[in-house]
């Protein structure tokens, strides 16, 4: 796609057709305001019209996507150069630490990255979703969630062209998949419908409460250090509680070990399904709470 | 049928200030009291500004409706409360019909990119597909004349171009309800005059037109039904020239109570735009 997929190329034909002025009809779905709503009927409503309107939020998501790049010239590719900059620049780190054979936890490292960069990119953009997007919500009257399919989105988009980066990295070292690599599939998509609601409930609460979004930024900076990417848990160890009280290594668990050696990690499936279920009922509930209050906070 | 109800409207803004001493709340209100909203402080302490103050008020197809008030009275706050972007804290608001707003002017655009992806962007928020939007494309650049520009960012348009883009979008997707907030300044005399046209021709197919403004020569142009508001409160509702008038008088007497010395001769479109160029 070129950065101009969501204008049309037809258009100077268009113009030169304008002249004639037929009148246009168009057939647009309708719409209505009821403000006494139950607040929780309400914010299923939204989530499911959020959806709906995918052509909405995946031309925004394209769009934020190729804005970020648009004047440098090597435009997107710089999605895909800075990733396999940054892995080369922490394998580096771990053989220095290790003094180990690097080859053997390349793929490790690298995976392990890739996917922590997904998870903390999401977070870090779900603390201020609807912050970013106050000056659409200002304007328009737009399904809240749909910001929130948007910066989901965005990030996919940034996280295919980092698989490219790492793809390239894993050549260099000899990776080959396993036959159950397939298996990080289903993984991938139960990480996407846990970003819904991290997202649905860091919005709100961190729109409110802004002392929260630093500290949970402040976090997220140390996440990297937390997470098991850059080292291996060894059981009895204090790395291995940080590991275990740290939701992030489940998710990074259930997306990595299919593609390292091709099985389902069932211990952590059940862990990530707990969090699927409590995370889903808490950010229900939140963005019931402030899905109307959230236009006051982000003035 | 397109309609918007609102019923006992009540909306205040939570601030997250809190009152520095005792009075300061009642001090604030003694002094801007002809320009902002009642601050009112709860139990805790907590300061917040009362935006709009149990308005009642029904629209109907063709209906045209002015909204007037000083500065702070609430102009604003309504219009977004028609528009479904404030729920209010009390009352009820129902609306039927496709809303297009306009307020101000950064709002609903992406600056970065080209006019033509802003329109494919605003078509698509208001639910058209992308092949609606192409039919409908041709006509919003003849009517904004943006010609080649349309194919450059929108950071680099005139004020004047960037509304002129705005207002079309907002019209051409066909809306039962459009809710414009003091958009017709930044236009030159051309542009204004295509905008009453394009007003009027949305009218026909019936439908809610409501405009905010301080300019009443616009207000009486465009209106059938004007609401006064005060401090967010309905002072007086009806007939445009009832409305008008009501006022006019409210404000000669208030400054012969004060000699004179508030007393602004009403706005016409030309002292406005002089008063606003002289601001800039």
């Amino acid at each position: 796609m070129s950065d101009t997929s969501i204008s049309d190329r037809s258009t100077r034909q268009d113009r030169s057709r304008a002249g004639r002025q037929k009148p246009v009809t168009l057939d647009l779905p309708q719409q209505s305001i009821r403000s006494d709503r139950n607040a929780l009927l309400a914010a299923l409503i939204d989530i499911w019209q959020g959806l709906s309107r995918a052509d909405v939020w995946t031309a925004l998501a394209w769009e934020s996507f190729v804005s970020t790049y648009r004047r440098a010239s090597l435009g997107i590719l710089w999605a895909t150069l800075s990733f396999i900059m940054f892995v080369f620049a922490i394998l580096t780190f771990r053989v220095a630490v290790s003094r180990g054979e690097l080859s053997d936890e390349a793929s490790y490292v690298i995976f392990g990255f890739l996917f922590f960069q997904l998870l903390s990119q999401m977070i870090l953009s779900a603390v201020n979703v609807f912050v970013t997007a106050a000056s659409w919500l200002k304007g328009t009257l737009m399904p809240l969630s749909l910001f929130v399919f948007n910066s989901i989105s965005t990030n996919t988009i940034v996280f295919v062209f980092n698989i490219v980066g790492a793809l390239v990295v894993l050549i260099y070292f000899g990776y080959s998949p396993t036959v159950g690599a397939w298996k990080v599939l289903p993984a991938f998509a139960v990480t996407l419908f846990n970003a819904i609601w991290v997202y649905l409930f860091l919005g709100i609460v961190m729109a409110r409460y802004r002392d929260a979004a630093q500290f949970l930024a402040a976090i997220m900076r140390m996440a990297i250090f937390l997470t098991p990417i850059l080292w291996i848990p060894v059981p009895g160890t204090l790395m291995a509680y940080v590991a275990y009280y740290n939701p992030l290594t489940y998710f990074i668990d259930i997306l990595r070990v299919p593609l390292l050696d091709g099985t389902f990690p069932i211990d952590s499936w059940k862990t990530v399904g707990g969090i699927t279920a409590a995370g889903w009922v808490l950010a229900i509930l939140t963005f019931a709470w402030g899905r109307r209050k959230v236009i006051y906070w982000i003035q | 049928m397109t309609q918007i109800k609102l019923e006992n409207v009540t909306l205040t803004f939570p601030t997250a200030a809190k009152a520095r001493r005792v009075g300061e709340a009642e001090t604030a209100n003694r002094e801007s009291r002809r320009v902002a909203g009642q601050i009112d402080r709860d139990k805790r302490n907590r300061l917040s500004v009362s935006a709009l103050r149990s308005v009642s008020l029904e629209l109907n197809d063709g209906d045209r409706f002015g909204i007037i008030g000083s500065n702070g009275s609430g102009k604003t706050t309504l219009l977004r409360v028609m528009g479904g972007i404030y729920t209010p804290q009390k009352g009820r608001v129902l609306t039927k019909g496709r809303i297009a707003t306009m307020f101000s002017m950064g709002i609903g655009m992406n600056a970065e990119a080209t006019g033509l992806q802003n329109i494919y962007l605003s078509g698509l928020m208001a639910g058209a597909n992308r092949r609606q939007i192409k039919q409908v494309v041709p006509e919003i650049i003849e009517f904004t004349e943006l010609g080649d520009y349309v194919h450059l960012p929108i950071r680099t348009y005139s004020q004047g171009m960037a509304m002129r883009l705005k207002f079309a979008c907002a019209t051409a997707f066909r809306p039962d309800i459009v809710l414009l907030d003091e958009w017709i300044g930044a236009g030159d005399e051309d542009f204004q005059e295509k905008a009453q046209v394009r007003i009027n021709e949305l009218l026909e197919k019936a439908g809610i037109i409501v405009i905010a403004s301080h300019n009443l020569q616009l207000i009486r142009s465009v209106a059938t039904k004007v609401i006064w508001l005060e401090r967010g409160e309905v002072r007086m509702i009806g007939e445009t020239q009832t409305v008008l008038d009501a006022r006019a008088a409210e404000r000669k007497r208030l400054a012969e109570e004060n000699d004179g010395d508030d007393y602004v001769e009403e706005p016409t479109l030309h002292n406005l735009t002089t008063v606003r160029s002289a601001a800039n």
